[in-house]
């Protein structure tokens, strides 16, 4: 859910560059890429649980009558807070983008004789959003399982993906990665740069890997 | 004495795996921290590696891919091939620019040409009475340091010119100095601007072949293909102040050294064809050295790199491409392909045997297959061994060379 919140904010992020070349603008939305985000939410968390664990031992001071102690405590317990915080906010990211080879074989009553697994899990717009303008991100999430024989191969994941626009193919491309062997997910921010084409734009895009190939669309308009 | 001797072992025993614990772990800590301290030298300012479960971990931020790869070649070079993983994942790293979000950005700004992986092509009219297109390859001289083949590759396309254009096929050639890598793909998708859907594209190449990476799938040789280090921009581009450093770059660099411009079935062909919206029946046949492994990142590693014709080898690539593919190479992934005079001309070995026997066999790719695979091991065993009793030292195969069937699915059209 946290990850889902966080995406969701992509969608209210914008930059003015009204003034500049859509290229230009579109390289400037690049180095503002909102994927830090993921990373920001750590930091979030420190300061929350720096707040509630200060908060918790400055209470308890005060409850057994020792005034003296209480911002001593305060301070013990913003520091036990904050490591709290980090704590749940790398659990709570990892479960959310990565479930670990071992569990999802477990899950999946996976053995070696079934070879190679590779599926789209889901891929979707994050954000509950399907209408963006120029400035804002469409956030993409895919999930994929993907389990090899041997357990420290990584697995490449060869990406073709077609553009259309209002139904009309605008352009053919490719990208590969390589992601860990599990449940994972790999994200995308795509920057609506200013000048974008008005219109409805569907994304179909074929993942490969090991030979097995998984196809997903996703849709999303952009305004005026 | 005993006991005190007793004891001494038991302690000894105790602390050595401490010690030698304590040793890999901080010669672990020694190799990241100058891994870390060469991505700042080359200016990857925000990546880092940590340990994480006895494997060094890329983490932190990443302008593109490329740097990505830079960082992990580096981390290579410093640590070892086993140590590093290649994993990109999300939780840990951030790759600030992909580029699929690149290509989608500008495609929808109207410049899809700004895309740095473009799948490049035109839907264009069709052609309705022109339903099967070839594009045949032969490269004998190179502009780089590449050795020679003279006229062979040349013979060998002329040769299935000429079968093809019994069967209907409009035949594109690139030869020699035409077979520039740029010319090819241009060639290809004005093909698939032809080229109408349900349709039919051959693809043929005589000339050398080599890994396009370390173990990596074979590359097409052209006339323009060169052995450079350019896979890694970041670490080409890079500025080493100290000897040290200097020294990890050129290691690392060094296994960027890829094959430059040339071609391959799976990173070149095969996605333009996917992405050309058509349904395009796809047979390719090459005769090139390791021409075996030319499906690579769809088959994996099998043993000896020679992949069997039954139909689990075509269910492990079934799902690559949707219509019909049907691959048939001169040699498996680890031999050479030989070539030799037949009536005064030189021929590929395999192209030879191969594409003077199909008419006979009514143009249909198996069954020529299955009669002659063993003439074409048969012969090139037996000029492997010519050779090398005079002295010539090759690495070519004394017991022939393996040409291989691939096809995808259980049931295709076999027929040209």
């Amino acid at each position: 859910m946290r990850f889902g919140l966080v995406l969701s904010a992509f969608a209210f992020l914008s930059f003015s560059f009204a003034n500049d070349s859509a290229l230009q603008a579109c390289q400037g939305m690049f180095e503002n890429s909102p994927k830090k985000s993921v990373l920001m939410e750590t930091g979030q968390n420190v300061l929350t649980g720096m707040f509630i664990g200060g908060a918790i031992g400055f209470l308890s001071g005060l409850i057994e009558g020792k005034k003296d102690e209480a911002g001593e405590r305060a301070v013990l317990g913003a520091v036990a807070g904050a490591t709290a915080g980090i704590i749940y906010s790398i659990y709570k990211n990892e479960s959310k983008l990565h479930k670990s080879r071992d569990a999802l074989a477990k899950e999946l009553n996976y053995s070696p004789t079934y070879g190679n697994i590779f599926r789209i899990v889901y891929a979707k717009v994050e954000g509950n959003k399907s209408e963006f303008k120029a400035g804002e991100f469409v956030p993409i999430v895919i999930r994929f399982n993907a389990i090899k024989p041997n357990p420290e191969e990584p697995v490449e994941v060869f990406y073709t993906g077609k553009l259309y626009h209002n139904g009309k193919l605008v352009g053919t491309f490719y990208d590969r990665i390589y992601i860990p062997q599990g449940q994972s997910a790999d994200v995308f921010a795509i920057p609506v740069c200013n000048g974008a084409k008005v219109g409805e734009y569907t994304l179909e895009l074929t993942a490969t890997s090991s030979g097995i190939s998984d196809t997903i669309r996703l849709s999303w308009r952009i305004g005026g | 004495m005993k006991l005190i001797k007793s004891l001494f072992l038991l302690i000894l025993l105790t602390v050595i795996p401490c010690l030698a614990e304590d040793f890999e772990a901080s010669t672990n800590d020694s190799l990241i921290e100058k891994i870390n301290d060469a991505f700042q030298k080359v200016g990857i300012t925000k990546g880092y590696v940590q340990e994480e479960k006895g494997k060094i971990i890329l983490k932190g931020n990443y302008r593109n891919y490329d740097e990505f790869l830079s960082a992990y070649m580096i981390a290579q070079a410093i640590a070892g091939v086993n140590k590093v993983s290649p994993v990109y994942d999300v939780v840990k790293s951030n790759i600030v620019e992909r580029n699929l979000e690149v290509c989608v950005a500008y495609s929808m700004l109207g410049f899809p040409e700004k895309c740095p992986t473009p799948i490049s092509y035109a839907v264009g009219k069709e052609n309705k009475k022109q339903q099967k297109y070839a594009l045949l390859i032969g490269v004998g001289k190179f502009k780089y340091n590449i050795n020679p083949l003279g006229n062979a590759p040349i013979n060998d396309v002329n040769l299935v010119k000429g079968v093809l254009e019994k069967r209907g096929y409009k035949v594109y050639t690139l030869i020699n100095e035409e077979a520039t890598y740029e010319n090819v793909i241009k060639t290809i998708r004005k093909i698939l601007e032809e080229i109408p859907d349900g349709g039919t594209f051959f693809f043929y190449a005589s000339t050398h072949g080599a890994p396009k990476s370390p173990d990596g799938e074979t590359g097409i040789v052209l006339y323009d293909t060169s052995v450079e280090g350019r896979a890694c921009q970041t670490l080409k581009n890079a500025r080493v102040s100290d000897s040290y450093t200097r020294d990890i770059i050129i290691t690392a660099n060094r296994m960027c050294n890829f094959l430059v411009n040339s071609l391959t079935l799976t990173e070149d062909i095969i996605p333009m064809l996917t992405a050309s919206g058509k349904r395009i029946r796809f047979i390719a046949s090459l005769d090139v050295c390791y021409s075996g492994r030319a499906l690579k990142p769809y088959l994996g590693n099998l043993i000896d790199e020679v992949y069997a014709t039954d139909d689990k080898s075509a269910l492990r690539i079934s799902g690559v491409f949707p219509y019909e593919m049907i691959y048939i190479s001169s040699a498996s992934g680890n031999q050479l392909s030989l070539q030799a005079d037949f009536n005064g001309k030189e021929y590929g070995i395999f192209t030879y045997e191969y594409y003077t026997t199909i008419p006979q066999e009514g143009f249909d790719t198996y069954q020529t297959f299955e009669k002659v695979k063993n003439r074409v091991t048969e012969k090139s065993g037996n000029f492997c061994r010519a050779i090398q009793n005079r002295g010539i030292q090759s690495g070519c195969d004394a017991n022939g060379q393996r040409p291989l069937y691939i096809k995808n699915k259980e049931k295709v059209n076999s027929v040209l």
